[in-house]
């Protein structure tokens, strides 16, 4: 049995090299085993197994990430709009944006009928303010509940990553402002039944940022 | 919407995008697979060594993702929660699989093998440049218990105690199994190397 390899064709393990095996790991971990480093330097055989250990691993780090092909994105985003997580962009568009788009004349003289025949008589009769108008479009208890849902944001929002506040704080500051400017014209045009789709479309999206900031501040915190 | 476009292509932070894709913003969606689709896909790649494997895991770990986003409160990294939600949905399909030992505490004894000093020349050559396909193929031929440890410590960067965790293991055995993993991916590597990917002393 050959104790020590050297530059001879065979080899067998030495107390010396078993010393180094025992250590190598802990060596490679960051330790400090002066012995696997003085070992290396005098064994051929450990000193390949020291260089290519150390090989193995900057190689490893050093591998590139791979592109997968587009089929992901493809099948991600069609199970994403299919559950409902993606919504269409017609329902985000800001109203300003909505009042842009070109109405077909049908339904927009069934709008304006419907507004003279039914809505005008009613704000007529009971000379409603601008908060009125809004519970008379939108529905009392949509209000109230869109309402505690705003009170309990404001008193969870504490405890939200400061950016994803910030951009709900943002996005409800916008919704806020087209709600109010939706009142605002019905207080100036009771008779204006495109302002009152706008004052849906707010409170529906108001509610739905809402929701998913309280779902989020009920999350456990992933 | 709040958040214009010209804001929304310049959204770096990962904050920005999950507040927004929590609201349903496809833009955001899209942004956030972007900027981590290579890094999941590699990482089921160098677990499974299959592509069409790979690809459909990616899939699955990025729906759960979204499915979950509006849990996410920032607390954590979102790339740390990504990956580990990645690992969770590689390491379920190959106990799926019925593939053995990707619980680290379970070893198999047979893979406990003293480092080889064999005889001949060649064998106590270094190995020198590994180029990434042979290192690739090497780490796709390693049992997947050393191969999950490996890609997750020296592929990807996670420390033992991370890796404890993901795996259910003890910090030690972690480190244990790397060592025989890197023993093991240097034997695979020593055994297949190719003219162009190694030269002798
Ligand atoms: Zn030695």
């Amino acid at each position: 049995m050959q104790e020590q390899g050297g530059n001879g064709a065979a080899h067998w393990a030495s107390a010396a090299c078993r010393d180094f095996d025992a250590q190598l790991s802990d060596y490679l971990e960051g330790g400090d085993r002066p012995g696997v480093v003085s070992h290396a330097a005098e064994c051929a055989f450990c000193g390949a197994v020291l260089s290519d250990m150390l090989m193995v691993r900057s190689a490893s780090a050093e591998l590139a990430d791979d592109e997968p092909s587009p089929r992901v994105w493809a099948n991600v985003r069609a199970a994403l709009v299919a559950e409902g997580l993606i919504r269409p962009p017609r329902e985000r568009r800001r109203w300003t944006e909505w009042l842009l788009r070109p109405v077909p004349a049908a339904a927009l003289t069934a709008l304006i009928l419907l507004s003279a025949f039914a809505i005008r008589p009613v704000l007529r009769r009971h000379h409603r303010t601008a908060v009125d108008f809004a519970e008379l479009v939108v529905g009392h208890d949509v209000i109230q509940n869109v309402s505690q849902m705003e009170t309990a944001f404001r008193e969870q929002s504490a405890d939200l990553n400061p950016t994803i506040k910030r951009a709900y704080e943002e996005d409800l500051a916008s919704l806020n402002g087209e709600i109010k400017e939706c009142n605002d014209t019905l207080a100036r045009q009771p008779d204006d039944s495109l302002s009152r789709e706008y004052l849906v479309s707010a409170y529906t999206e108001k509610a739905r940022v809402l929701e998913s900031a309280l779902e989020l501040g009920d999350g456990d915190g992933r | 919407m709040a958040l214009s476009q010209s804001r929304a292509s310049k959204a770096a932070s990962d904050a920005e995008l999950i507040a927004r894709a929590q609201r349903g913003d496809e833009e955001a969606f899209a942004a956030l697979f972007e900027v981590h689709k290579r890094r999941v896909y590699s990482l089921c790649l160098r677990m499974t060594g299959d592509t069409a494997e790979a690809e459909d895991l990616a899939q699955e770990a990025f729906l759960q993702l979204f499915r979950k986003i509006a849990t996410f409160r920032g607390e954590s990294a979102f790339s740390t929660w990504l990956h580990r939600l990645v690992v969770n949905v590689v390491l379920m399909h190959l106990r799926k699989k019925g593939l053995q030992q990707v619980s680290l505490d379970e070893p198999d004894a047979s893979q406990d093998e003293p480092v080889k000093r064999e005889y001949g020349d060649d064998d106590k050559r270094l190995l020198h440049s590994i180029d990434r396909i042979t290192l690739s193929r090497a780490i796709e031929g390693l049992p997947p218990g050393y191969r999950a440890v490996l890609v997750l410590h020296d592929v990807e960067g996670y420390e033992h105690n991370e890796i404890a965790q993901i795996l259910s293991c003890s910090v030690g055995n972690s480190k244990s199994q790397l060592h025989k993993a890197r023993l093991k991916l240097r034997e695979l590597l020593r055994s297949q190397r190719l003219p162009a990917s190694i030269r002798g002393t």
